[in-house]
């Protein structure tokens, strides 16, 4: 499949729409760009509050005067009064199901708008305390206010003319698909036999929409056996096993979306981000040995999908860990 | 006169031998679990266990009154003193004793046929002025003696110095006489016991109340082509051959040459009645009765309404109290047994039960500790190589360890005791092999009552449950998935959220065998709506082999929901002359196109509301490439 996709905002191109894509997010001494994730080492929950989050809206490239001259004339081109725009930022965390405004500036002040500013108060906003689960921090360029319906014009209060987005994931919201032990009760309530090793139950879960709005799907493992790898976990059969149990669960992934394959072909690239199918054909294409394009590989997700399971076997590589297990065994 | 009297082979007798000490050779001593760092010898625990053992067996026949009860009964005790004799002392207990006699009749005999691996250097000393000779007093207070006239089986001494096998124990005690000796006879040298006994005067017994009989106890061997059992006997000769012992006064005399303190029936002060015995060169050094004295007698040490003493004495005169309390992992064991017995009460991580036979019959009482910031849970630390197990000391009316029951589990790990009712005690006894380490759960023989091997099953499975429900209890709860932590799954699965490859992403080469470029624009439609309309335009690229392609081409537009581009919007698409619709894909157009040309595809998309963004799809496959 050749596809070239474009996003259509209702507005004619006023040349701000990438204006805010050179912030950074500095979190504690982490630092993200724009559309990336950071991931928070720390195992300790309560750390994860203490840090400073400072958003840059200035670059040695994009230097805080640029910006400001940027945002002026981009404004000036829409027609619009630069207070009817502000800077937005936005926190957010899934898990709690809140979100805050921890840093708002009205673009009539322009000369004013800092080149940096500090997002973990005091008060520290409760999204940025969340340390198990987790922030998402998206920072806007948007209307302050609604003003009169003009076509091929943003008018209606909240509308965006760019965005920025920074997601902090803690090491537990970064694995969130952890082992779930298959139980007896679970087996019974699944329908699962006795001899079963692993089960993934997709519950609602579609892999082909965001996974950030649905509830993850559960992958079951024997339960003695999870508990035997939990205390050998760092073995090299029990590495090898893991690295097999994420090969699973990948797999599992491709193919149900290749059952799928008439809606699939109606998804490019773009909309997949944010889906797991998304995030197991990105793995693939971010593996440094890989060539395939993103369109090539989108198609054999439904005419291939074993090609792609190879692929994405291949991206989190698992042999050496399988060699290793087996050489161990052999000794 | 000689002071030993050699059995020899009597095909009118039974023909056993003498080397008793072999009654236990094969059965080596349970330590299981944490037990097994650094346990007692087994020769330790075998003296430990059955002189222990056959002398409060007396002293409890005495309290019961079937041995003539004294009011209020002495407390009982237990004395084991070491000593050491030279010079004088030396010479005078060679020869009252006759030790020269033994090594003579050992002189060019085998001695491991004798039955003397075990220190066989021993009687070649005794010529020899610079050795000291050592032994071991065990005296006994608050015990029958060994009653009994010496005529018949009745005579306590007899069974507990001469007999095999024999049991005329009374309901309750802890074993046989005819095993006991063999603890005392693998802990000596010499294989040398004298028993100096004083017990009351009975009626079938009139007129002795102190008895004195040394034994020596050698495998069957020969001298001078004589053959021999390997029993000698060490007391007088009532006609050729038969040898009985001394008797009052000629006891008390022989006691006192050998350095046997006296005794009395009538007065406390000089020892009242019980039994001493002497035991020639000992193999067990103090320290190591010492602990096995604390591993299997602690709940009769630290039991003090039972009045139960033992001390060792060392061969410098140091007396030493087993202190089993001082002992961290005995302590705990302790701990369960005052639990049990109700001396304390349960707390959060130890457990009390009443263990049943049937409904009304009580079969005894377990306490059970555990330690979940402690041994319930350890570490390699300085006992890497033990293979860890929950333990239960069972005991009987005795106060004796009869076992440490392990039992196989994992951590966290319980210890307990179990202390069987004095109703169940006699079926109890009845399953414990000879060397009563153990309540067996299956018959040896259909001689055996199957209630008592019944009842030592039903009450193993009774412990084995509540250590499992206790253990339940202190096991800390399955960790929920969210703290399975799987560095390695993890890992994958962090890349797989964040995006992240194994490297650097690399720009992905556009190898594509067609080119698409886009032109659109927004169209004002009307009440606030909006029309995208476009051209997009498609020809193969360098990377396509062959002059010319079969194309199909398509142009969707998707209103965006929740940055999801979902509802599809109609979309008008004028085709260049030569592509037609594709019948079996309604809105894709199918067509030839040479290489070096471009097929231009003008599109209008059907009216939207002007607030809503949309996602534009310009889509060219490849149906068949014509060959080069």
């Amino acid at each position: 499949m050749n596809r070239e996709t474009r996003l259509i905002r209702p507005f004619r191109d006023i040349g701000l729409h990438r204006i805010l894509d050179h912030l950074t997010l500095r979190f504690g001494s982490d630092h993200c760009q724009s559309g990336k994730s950071i991931i928070f080492e720390q195992e300790n929950p309560l750390w994860f509050g203490k840090q400073s989050v400072v958003l840059s809206l200035a670059t040695d490239e994009v230097p805080v005067d640029d910006l400001r001259l940027a945002l002026a004339n981009g404004i000036s081109q829409t027609g619009l009064d630069r207070s009817a725009l502000s800077l937005v930022a936005i926190a957010a965390s899934r898990y709690l199901k809140t979100s805050e405004i921890v840093y708002e500036h009205t673009l009539s002040d322009l000369k004013k708008l800092p080149a940096a500013v500090s997002l973990h108060g005091p008060p520290r906003p409760a999204p940025l305390a969340a340390g198990v689960h987790g922030a998402v921090i998206r920072v806007f360029l948007v209307l302050n206010r609604e003003i009169g319906i003009q076509p091929l014009t943003p008018w209606r209060k909240g509308t965006w003319l760019a965005r920025a987005t920074f997601t902090i994931r803690t090491r537990q919201s970064s694995s969130l698909f952890r082992l779930t032990p298959l139980t007896a009760e679970i087996r019974k309530e699944k329908g699962i036999l006795r001899r079963t090793v692993r089960y993934l139950w997709m519950g609602d879960h579609d892999p082909l929409e965001p996974h950030v709005d649905q509830d993850n799907p559960t992958f079951y493992v024997d339960d003695e056996l999870l508990n035997l790898l939990d205390a050998h976990k760092r073995t090299p059969t029990g590495i090898a096993l893991q690295g097999q149990l994420a090969c699973d669960f990948l797999s599992s992934i491709v193919h149900l979306s290749a059952a799928r394959a008439d809606e699939l072909r109606e998804r490019s690239w773009e909309d997949l981000q944010g889906t797991l199918l998304g995030r197991v054909l990105r793995l693939i294409v971010n593996h440094s040995d890989n060539r395939i394009g993103r369109d090539a590989l989108l198609t054999a997700v439904t005419q291939n999908p074993n090609k792609v399971v190879a692929l994405a076997e291949a991206a989190i590589g698992v042999r050496r860990e399988l060699l290793a297990a087996l050489k161990q065994a052999r000794t | 006169m000689s002071k030993w009297t050699w059995e020899t082979p009597d095909p009118s007798r039974s023909g056993v031998a003498g080397d008793l000490a072999k009654l236990f050779r094969n059965e080596p001593v349970k330590n299981p679990g944490i037990l097994a760092a650094s346990p007692p010898s087994d020769r330790a625990v075998f003296l430990a266990r059955e002189v222990i053992q056959n002398a409060w067996d007396a002293a409890l026949e005495l309290r019961s009154g079937i041995g003539r009860p004294q009011h209020p009964p002495p407390a009982f005790e237990i004395g084991f003193t070491y000593r050491s004799d030279s010079e004088d002392r030396k010479r005078l207990l060679v020869r009252e004793l006759g030790l020269d006699e033994l090594a003579e009749q050992l002189r060019g005999v085998d001695r491991k046929q004798a039955g003397l691996g075990e220190g066989s250097l021993c009687l070649d000393e005794l010529t020899e002025d610079n050795a000291a000779l050592t032994s071991l007093l065990i005296e006994e207070r608050g015990t029958t003696g060994m009653y009994g006239p010496w005529e018949s089986d009745r005579s306590k001494l007899w069974m507990g110095m001469v007999s095999v096998g024999y049991t005329r124990k009374s309901a309750g005690s802890g074993g046989s006489f005819g095993y006991g000796k063999a603890g005392m006879i693998r802990s000596t040298a010499t294989r040398t016991v004298v028993a100096y006994t004083c017990f009351k005067e009975r009626a079938e017994d009139r007129g002795v109340t102190r008895r004195l009989l040394g034994m020596t106890y050698w495998g069957q061997h020969k001298q001078n082509d004589q053959s021999y059992t390997g029993f000698a006997w060490f007391g007088k000769e009532a006609t050729p051959g038969k040898v009985e012992p001394f008797e009052n006064e000629e006891a008390d005399r022989i006691a006192e040459s050998l350095g046997i303190g006296t005794r009395s029936p009538t007065g406390w002060a000089k020892g009242g009645t019980g039994t001493t015995f002497l035991l020639i060169q000992p193999t067990v050094e103090h320290s190591d009765l010492v602990q096995a004295i604390e591993r299997y007698w602690w709940p009769a040490l630290t039991d003090y309404a039972l009045g139960f003493s033992a001390t060792v004495r060392t061969r410098e005169g140091k007396l030493i109290h087993p202190r089993p309390r001082k002992d961290e992992i005995l302590r705990t064991f302790i701990d369960a047994y005052e639990i049990a017995t109700g001396g304390v009460s349960p707390s959060q991580w130890n457990r009390k039960h009443v263990l049943r036979r049937g409904k009304a019959q009580q079969s005894g009482l377990l306490g059970l500790v555990s330690d979940p910031e402690g041994w319930s849970f350890p570490g390699g630390g300085a006992t890497p190589d033990l293979e860890h197990r929950s333990l239960v000391a069972l005991m009987r009316r005795t106060r004796m360890v009869v076992e440490y029951l392990r039992i196989r589990t994992g951590a966290p790990y319980v210890r307990g005791a179990f202390v069987a009712s004095d109703e169940v005690d006699d079926l109890l006894r009845s399953t414990e092999p000879r060397a009563h380490d153990a309540w067996k759960t299956t018959p040896e023989d259909q001689l055996s009552s199957p209630e008592a091997f019944d009842l030592a099953k039903s009450i193993k499975t009774g412990i084995r449950n509540h250590v499992r429900k206790l253990r339940k209890t202190i096991k800390p709860p399955e960790p929920p998935p969210e703290q399975i932590e799987l560095p390695f799954f993890d890992r994958i699965m962090r890349r797989l959220m964040s995006g992240r490859g194994s490297g650097d992403p690399l720009p992905s080469a556009d190898t594509r065998p067609v080119t698409i470029e886009l032109e659109r624009d927004l169209l004002e439609d009307g009440n606030n709506r909006l029309r995208l309309k476009g051209l997009m335009k498609v020809a193969l690229s360098e990377h396509h082999r062959g002059p010319e392609a079969t194309l199909r081409v398509a142009v969707r537009y998707k209103l965006i929901e929740d940055d999801i581009a979902r509802a599809s919007l109609p979309v008008e698409v004028d085709p260049p002359p030569d592509f037609r619709e594709d019948p079996d894909r309604p809105g894709a157009y199918v067509g030839v196109l040479a290489k070096d040309r471009q097929a231009e595809f003008g599109f209008i998309t059907a009216p939207y509301r002007s607030d809503w963004s949309g996602r534009l799809y310009a889509e060219a496959d490849i149906v068949e490439s014509a060959p080069n």
